[in-house]
Formats: C-alpha cells, structure tokens, sequence
C-alpha cells in the first residue's frame, strides 16, 4: 500500500512540477503576467482583472449575452478600450433587495447596466444616505455594506475606465506606480497598441478567423511594451518576478484539486463503511494523501507569493481549519481504524473547502497585505492557527456526531457497535479540540500582552473563544460523571458547534454589524442561520425518533 | 474526606459535587455571553460596567474558585494520578488571581504625545469632578476633588449631584451616556468676552463653512485648511505671523459690525492685501481661486455645548452632564472645561478622567509611519522617545514599534495608535498604552501550570485508554 501511495504522489508532484517549470505564457495570454501595482502589493495583471471584475460582477469569469465565457483579462480591457460599450450591458452584481428596491430594479434580475444603476436620481440618493451615514460614524450595517458596495462597483468600473485604476509602469521617483492615464508617450503609445490588439482579438474570436495571428500580434504587442519599460525602470520592473508564480497559481487552483480527490475519497469511504467491506482502504488513504499534500502544496504557493504565514483572514481560517479536519481524522482513523473517523474527515474537510472556493464575498480569496498590528508578530500566528486548528478538531466531532445522528434516526440497536465507535471519535475529537484550544487562547493572551499591553481584556473575539471553551469542558465533564450517554454526547457534538461557529464566523459578522442592525444580507449570514436551524431541526427529529422507539 | 456532623458532610459532598461546578460554568458561560452582547450593542466600555466588572460576575468567579479548591482538597492526600487534575486545577486559580491583582493594583491607561512634545500623565477610565476657584482671575486653587462613576449612578433631575462650594453651589442635574453634541453660539454683553466670526471658502471644486470664537478677549482662535490658515484675534504688528510655511489671513475686530482683515502669502513679510469687512462681503483671496465669504459676525460671544440623547455610542458621542450654576443652566462634556462666573469669583468645573502623574515626562522626539506601496494603509508605525529619569540621572531613550514595547519603572509603554490632522492628514500625536501589571507573572505561572496539566492529563488518559 505504501508503495502505491508514494508512487501515486510522486506522479502527481511531477505532473504539477514540470508544468510549473513550463509556466511560460500561452499563446495570446503574455498580457496576464504583466505586473501591475495594486492593493499595496505587485501582482500579475490576471490576478487583478479576476479581482476587479470580481467586486463589480461578483464573478471571476464574464458571461456574455451570446451565453459565452469570456476571461477577466480580457473583459476588464475593454472596459477601458470603449467604455460607452458597457454602458447598457448588464455588468453589476447587485444582491440586495432593499436597494434594488429603492432604486427600482426588478427583483428577480441579478445583474443591471450603469444606465440603470447610477444615472438615476435615486442613486445619488442612495449615496448621500450612505455619506451621511459615514458622516456620523456609526456601524454600517448590511444595508449600508451593501451601498458601499455599489459605490465600490461603480468606482472601480470609473476609474478603471478612465485609467487611472491600472498602475502599470513602476516610477523612478515614488513608490506609487504610474497609471495607463499617467503613462509617458512612447509607452501610451504601446499600451494603445495592446488595447487595439485586444480588439482585433476579440473580434477575430467573434468571426473565428485568424485566432492564432490575432494571438501572436497581442503577444509581440505586450513584449514590446514590457521592453520598453525594462529599459526605463529595470531594476523595479525586475522586482516583479513572482508574477509568474502567481498566474500559475491561479491556473492551477490547487485547494479545487483538494477537495475534488476529497470528494473521491469521501464516496468510496461512504461505500465500503455501508456495505462493510473489509478492502478498499489503501486506494482510499492513496487518494485522501493526494488531497492532503495539493492542499499542503496549495499553502506553500500561499506563503511564497504574499510572503508572510497563510492564516490571517477568514478564507484562509476555513482552509486551515479542512487541513485540520483531515489531519486529525487521518490521526484517529490510523489509531482507531473504524474508518468513520476519515469519512466524517473527509466529508467535513470537502464541505469547508468549497464554501471557502465558493463565497467570495465573505471569504476573500485574494492576498491581502496585513494590517499594521498583526504584522511580524510571531505569537500571533502561532495562536491563531492554534486556536482554529482547535475548531477544526471540534468541526470533526461535529461530523461524526451528524452520521452518530443519522444511525439513531434509521435503527440505533442493530448500529449499537457502530454508534459506540462514533461517540468514541466524538469524545476523543472534543478533547483534542480542548487540549488545542486552552493553550491556544492563553497564547492569545501572551500575543495581546506583548503588543496591547493587557493579557486579557474580554474582547468579544477572546471571550467568544473562552466561550467555545467552557462550552467543551462542560460536555466533556458531564460526561466524566455519566450524566450524558452516547446520544447525549453525540447531540453535543453536533450543537456545541454552534459556539465555535459563533465565535469564528458570527463574531465578525452578527456582533461585528452591531446587534442592532437587524437586517440579514451581507457576508452570508441568512445561509449560515439555515444551516444552524437545519441541525437543531435535525437534532430535535431524531430525539423524537428516539423517543418513540422507547415507547 | 469525611465529617461527623451530618449537615457538614452533606455540604461538603455538594460542594466537591457537579452539581455545583458545572452549574457555576454554565453560570460563567452565560455571563461572559451576555458581556459580548453589550459589547456588540453599545461598547467595550459599557460591557466592563454591566457585565466583566458586576457583583455578579465577581460572586460567580468566587464560586468558581471556591469549587476548584475545594475537589482539590476533597482528593486529599494526592496520589501521582492526581497529579495532571491538580495542575489544571492551580492553574486556573492562579489565572483569575492574577487578573484580579492587575484589576485591582495594576494601572491601565494611555498617553498622548504630541509630535516634538511630552507629557507625563496618564490618562485611566476612572471619572472625576474637579472644581478650581479663583478670586483675581489669576491663580486657580482646587477647591473641589471626588471621584464619580455617573455610568452607574447617574444624577437625575430629583436626585442631583451637589457641589458646595461655600457661597455658591454647582448642581448636576443629568447625565448623559451617549451625546451628540454641537457647538451653539451664545451673544454676549460681557466685554471681556471674544469675537466670533463664520466665514464660506469656495472655489470651483470646494465649498466649506467654519466657525471661528475667541476663547476670551486676549486669545486667538484659527483653523488650518493645509495651504490656508485662518486667524481671528491676533494682531500681526505687535505679535509677528502666526506661521509663515503657509498662506494666512488674520481678522481682528473693529467695530460693533466691522472686522479688519490682513492676508498674508507664504514665506512673505509684506502684507498682500488688507481692508475691512462686514457680514455678506466677500475677498478674492488669490489663492487657488478661493473666495472668502463673511457669513456671520458677533463682537462678543461665547461658544457653548448642545447635547442630545442617543441610544448608541459612536465615535463622534461623548458623556455629557447637565449643570446648574446659579439660574444658569449648561452642558459640561467628558474631559473638557467649563467656566462658571459668581459674583465676586470664578470656577474652573471639569469632568475628565483621572490623570496619573508618572513623577517623569515622556519626550517624543520622532515619529515614524510606513505604508504599503501605492497605497494609503498603514504598514508599520513607531515612536522614538526619550524619559528623563526623576532622580536627573542621564536620559533613557527607545525606540516603541508595534508588537515592541519599551520598559520603564515598572511601566511598559505599548505603541497603540496615533492621530492624524483632519485637514493635512499628518500625524499629530502617537498615542502609547502605559501599564503597570502587578499581576503579570502570576498569570504567566497559572498558564504555564495550566498548560502543562492539560497536556499531561490528555497523555494520562490515552495511556489508561490503550491500557485497557
């Protein structure tokens, strides 16, 4: 088994390694990796066209009218290109129903032009609302958010426009670089052949004729501004050399591969553990240890590009929280093997990473810079991923709780061994999760004396921490002195999640937007509602089941 | 253990009991729940009053205490199996005794260093009513000290706060958590009292009204736009500009309705215009096409605050008292001066937060901020200070960065923000958080302690497990 294992991973690392040794452009594609200045960060021009477009059409990728895919480098060009083009294209992401309301858009309609949206009188009001709400300092809630986001949409698409968005030419004199509307003539000159380029591009893709010359003159005409500038400003320019990196990076999507070979993985499990078979697994932990290292590889390309550890926002909380989840399912499955511990794993790890892949707007995938305060502070780094790697234990014992659940539901006495194993994993998970969490938040502590000068200062995201804490150790108490058996101490595991959910997503986004702002909308908070009311529904059900198979 | 009597043993076993210990941690998890509500609702500083620093929490943590040192002793004589159970156990205590030692003995506050400035106050949460008479006009004395916590136990309109001062008496009549306030302007017949004037700048691209009020007859009163400084009441014959690095203009009153006006242009001595002025006229400044517009003239006035309820903090709310003073009726905010005239004396009344005196200033000589590149955000930012000892031994100087704080007699100086000028957008001030923590080591034994019983208790229990 180990040698199939080591023989697949190393097929698998060769084929990613020597595509990324081949990581030269692709024909018609040298524009993506021309660096570009943006976010306090230089990144190749793809990253930034996939993030524009991204806050405006709230996608990675545009979907024209003809129903086609068109990539964001190109698209995010002509907005510059022609931008009385777009004016009546349905280019604007707008989600919120209070302000499609109070501009008077149809409701069923996701995406609407800039003549619908900001022309209107009703959107300057909507603007002076939001200014005025500003003005007063007090929290933005979705509503607000929401607004701000259009403002956002609308100025981006503006001053992308208008050039000035697009820093593309480093300067000799400051650190800022200079925009497409602050470019010398010569290299004006030669960024308006790249857009003429672009144009001939796209309509040899429209007519289908000569794709590959069309492909060839973008490329000569990207050269020959990159040249031009090498010549100006070469040491800056070659400062830039991760941008290839990048563009790899983002072609290759490793955390996608994870949770696909996750998936894989999850499936056979679920069949082999259902119709217990006894064979099976080392094609499972073959495709399971895949999984693992692409997501390991996935960090490692993380690291490398924004130069700094890769758990400092929410996104890369919920992907470090899934390399937990499988870390410690793998753990247990070794020691207890009862293979529901690498099912739950897998299950769990799969679920974490596609939310984190699909929900942009609240997990922001791109690399941020760090604010000034979290900046080379090694305690904080290492408390963060202590304290998450915690959850990522109780997010374990949550999963084994949900099929502990499911098997009380369908017969609990014919399952009794396969319970009995469950409740084990559901214990053992919760007190990996305490044994992780206590030290965790007292480096907390340690991280907050040495850069706010006070151990502890019931900030809610601390408390919410201790909350989660004291929330285990009550469960992990009553169950030393019997008060709760095998059910009880699955429904634990399924509901005490909840407090690390409160403490790791709702903190930010429930407490963060004030209590007082009741409206739901922004940053998801509607899905993960559902999502806690399914199990305390699915909870109650099974109860219920229970009760009546008593009778 | 066991006891004779009866009753005892029946205590003694619900005391060492779950019965007892996890309702307590249920209690605690509650508790410090609702504490991030309040937090969330209003702000950090209402949920410390309501909630983290409440009888009931204390009762709660006593509880707790009380509990885990009693199944300690219950355990007795400890075997080595114990052994994890107890560390926990110390642990823990060892980690609220701390936190209460800090809480009570420890000092928790921050400075304002103005830039090339010093200062040796630190400023705490603590409230106090400070009252200074003075009979020539001159020499203040304090006559009045008392601490108050308002947040708590308010004054009301039946049940005032009193101050006797001998012949006269301030009554507070109202508190307020959350104000908005406002500035009002009152007229005045007093003649020692200053000018105010309210004046438009406008060009193509920026319209901005002001408000300028001499705080007395003898002060100056000026606003700063970046490239354009307003001054009211200052004369430039007898005093000299004001800041010559930037283009001026200097008002002075005249007359019941007329003002004189000076501009002066940057970097020159020479007066560039002059003449006088009255509401509704208007100069051509020559600067970037501003046109200055007189919209409002007082010759005597005084600046006072408006304040109204809210029901949630912002950034811009602040306490604000009710006082009476005589038949006079008037707004005193948090941390700011309000000047009381009797018959034959004045007052100083200020509400403000306690200020510790170090027994040393702290110097800041230079104040350093990064951004990232292109943008506006803050990458690092630090101060370069200098403390002079109180026994005059030589000068101690550091260097205060983010996440490296610098010590001093005890006192750890974090860098925790800075404050920027509105219109220039350069620093201003850095701002340190100072402390004092008495109760730091203990807390770092209890998490050692802690820590280790944890780890160990999690080996002791797989060892069991595979035993079995």
């Amino acid at each position: 088994m180990i040698r199939l294992i080591s023989i697949l991973l190393l097929v698998l690392q060769v084929s990613l390694f020597s595509q990324f040794a081949n990581a030269a452009p692709k024909l018609g594609e040298a524009i993506r990796y021309l660096p570009v200045q943006d976010g306090g960060r230089i990144k190749p021009y793809d990253t930034f066209a996939k993030e524009v477009l991204e806050v405006v059409y709230g996608k990675k990728t545009y979907k024209t009218e003809a129903g086609e895919t068109a990539p964001a480098y190109l698209i995010v060009l002509t907005w510059m290109l022609s931008p009385d083009s777009w004016t009546s294209r349905p280019l604007f992401e707008v989600n919120h129903l209070d302000v499609k309301n109070k501009l008077g858009l149809d409701k069923e309609k996701k995406y609407f032009s800039s003549n619908e949206l900001f022309t209107t009188d009703k959107f300057q009001n909507l603007m002076q609302e939001l200014a005025d709400r500003r003005q007063s300092q007090e929290k933005l809630t979705p509503y607000f958010q929401a607004l701000q986001r259009l403002q956002n949409q609308m100025i981006y698409f503006r001053e992308l426009a208008a050039g000035r968005l697009l820093r593309i030419m480093p300067n000799a004199e400051s650190d800022t670089w200079l925009s497409v509307a602050e470019l010398p003539e010569a290299q004006q000159t030669l960024f308006i052949g790249i857009s003429q380029n672009v144009a001939a591009y796209l309509g040899a893709l429209a007519e289908k004729q000569d794709i590959e010359g069309a492909k060839t003159s973008l490329d000569s005409a990207v050269l020959a501004f990159q040249k031009s500038i090498e010549q100006i400003v070469p040491q800056k320019y070659a400062e830039a050399h991760k941008v290839g990196t990048e563009v790899f990076y983002n072609d290759l999507h490793p955390f996608r591969w994870a949770y696909i070979l996750y998936i894989v993985a999850a499936l056979i499990l679920l069949f082999i553990w259902i119709r217990n078979l006894q064979s099976g697994m080392p094609l499972v932990w073959t495709i399971v240890l895949a999984g693992f290292f692409t997501h390991i590889l996935g960090f490692a390309f993380r690291v490398y590009l924004a130069e700094r550890p890769p758990v400092t926002n929410m996104y890369e909380t919920v992907v470090w929280v899934s390399f937990g989840v499988m870390l410690f399912s793998m753990v247990l499955e070794k020691i207890y093997k009862y293979r529901v511990f690498l099912l739950a794993g897998t299950v769990v790890g799969f679920v974490c990473m596609v939310i984190a892949d699909t929900a942009p707007a609240v997990l922001d995938p791109s690399l941020q810079p760090l604010e000034a305060v979290l900046r080379s502070s090694y305690w904080l780094i290492i408390h963060v991923m202590t304290i998450t790697i915690s959850y990522a234990a109780f997010a374990l014992a949550f999963g084994l709780g949900d099929i502990g659940l499911i098997y009380y539901a369908i017969d609990k006495d014919k399952h009794a061994e396969k319970i009995q194993h469950i409740t084990t994993g559901v214990y053992r998970a919760m007190q990996i999760g305490v044994a992780f969490l206590a030290p965790g938040i007292i480096l907390g502590g340690i991280w907050a004396d040495a850069s706010w000068g006070r151990f502890w200062g019931w900030d809610p995201k601390e408390t919410w921490a201790l909350i989660v804490l004291l929330g285990y150790i009550i469960i992990l108490h009553t169950r030393l002195v019997n008060w709760i058996q095998n059910f009880g101490m699955l429904v634990a595991g399924v509901l005490t999640f909840n407090l690390v959910i409160m403490a790791w997503y709702g903190v930010n986004f429930v407490l963060g937007a004030g209590l007082h702002s009741y409206g739901f909308g922004a940053g998801g908070v509607e899905y993960v509602s559902i999502f806690v009311l399914v199990h305390f529904i699915f909870v109650g059900y099974v109860f219920s089941v229970k009760k009546l198979s008593k009778v | 253990m066991r006891f004779k009597n009866p009753m005892v043993q029946k205590f003694w076993r619900f005391s060492t009991s779950f019965q007892l210990g996890i309702p307590i941690l249920v209690a605690l998890t509650v508790l410090i729940t609702w504490g991030t509500l309040v937090e969330s609702k209003y702000d950090a500083f209402a949920a410390q009053k309501l909630v983290y620093q409440s009888w009931f929490m204390y009762i709660t943590m006593g509880l707790l205490v009380y509990n885990l040192i009693i199944v300690m002793v219950d355990r007795m004589p400890w075997k080595r199996r114990h052994a994890p159970f107890i560390f926990v156990h110390i642990g823990i205590i060892l980690m609220i005794v701390g936190g209460l030692v800090t809480q009570k003995m420890g000092l928790d506050g921050s400075m304002h260093l103005p830039i090339n400035g010093k200062n040796n106050y630190v400023q705490v949460s603590q409230t106090d009513l400070v009252v200074y008479a003075t009979f020539d006009g001159d020499r203040y004395t304090k006559v009045y000290e008392n601490e108050v916590d308002f947040f708590l136990h308010p004054p009301t309109e039946d049940k005032p706060y009193k101050i006797n001062l001998g012949n006269n008496e301030i009554t507070i009549k109202k508190y307020l958590k959350y104000a908005r306030v406002s500035k009002k302007l009152i007229k005045s017949t007093d003649s020692n009292v200053g000018s105010s004037v309210k004046f438009q700048l406008q060009n193509a691209n920026v319209t901005q009204v002001e408000t300028l009020t001499q705080p007395s007859k003898t002060k100056t009163a000026d606003v700063n736009f970046g490239p354009l400084k307003v001054v009211l009441g200052h004369d430039v014959k007898e005093n000299g500009r004001k800041d010559r690095s930037t283009n001026e203009i200097y008002f002075n009153p005249k007359n019941e309705t007329e003002l004189s006006y000076e501009l002066y242009r940057k970097e020159e001595m020479k007066t560039f215009k002059s003449g006088t002025i009255k509401i509704g006229d208007m100069i051509a400044t020559g600067w970037m096409g501003l046109e200055l517009r007189l919209l409002d003239y007082l010759p005597q006035a005084t600046e006072e605050w408006d304040a109204t309820e809210v029901d949630y903090p912002t950034p811009l709310t602040s306490p604000a008292l009710l006082i009476q003073f005589g038949d006079k009726t008037q707004w005193a905010l948090l941390n700011d001066v309000v000047k009381l005239f009797g018959k034959s004396e004045a007052y100083i009344f200020s509400f403000q937060n306690r200020r510790i005196d170090l027994g040393f200033p702290v110097y800041l000589k230079k104040f350093e901020m990064t951004h990232y590149e292109g943008t506006q955000k803050a990458k690092t930012y630090s101060s370069q200070i200098e403390i002079v000892p109180p026994n005059n031994s030589a000068p101690v100087s550091g260097l205060i960065e983010m996440n490296e704080p610098m010590k001093f007699g005890g006192y750890t100086f974090y860098q925790a923000s800075f404050n920027l000028d509105e219109k220039t957008g350069e620093p201003t001030a850095s701002v340190l958080s100072v402390n004092l923590d008495p109760g730091r080591w203990i807390k770092y034994l209890g998490s050692l302690i802690l820590t280790s019983g944890i780890v160990w208790l999690f080996i002791q229990t797989r060892r069991r497990k595979t035993a079995q």
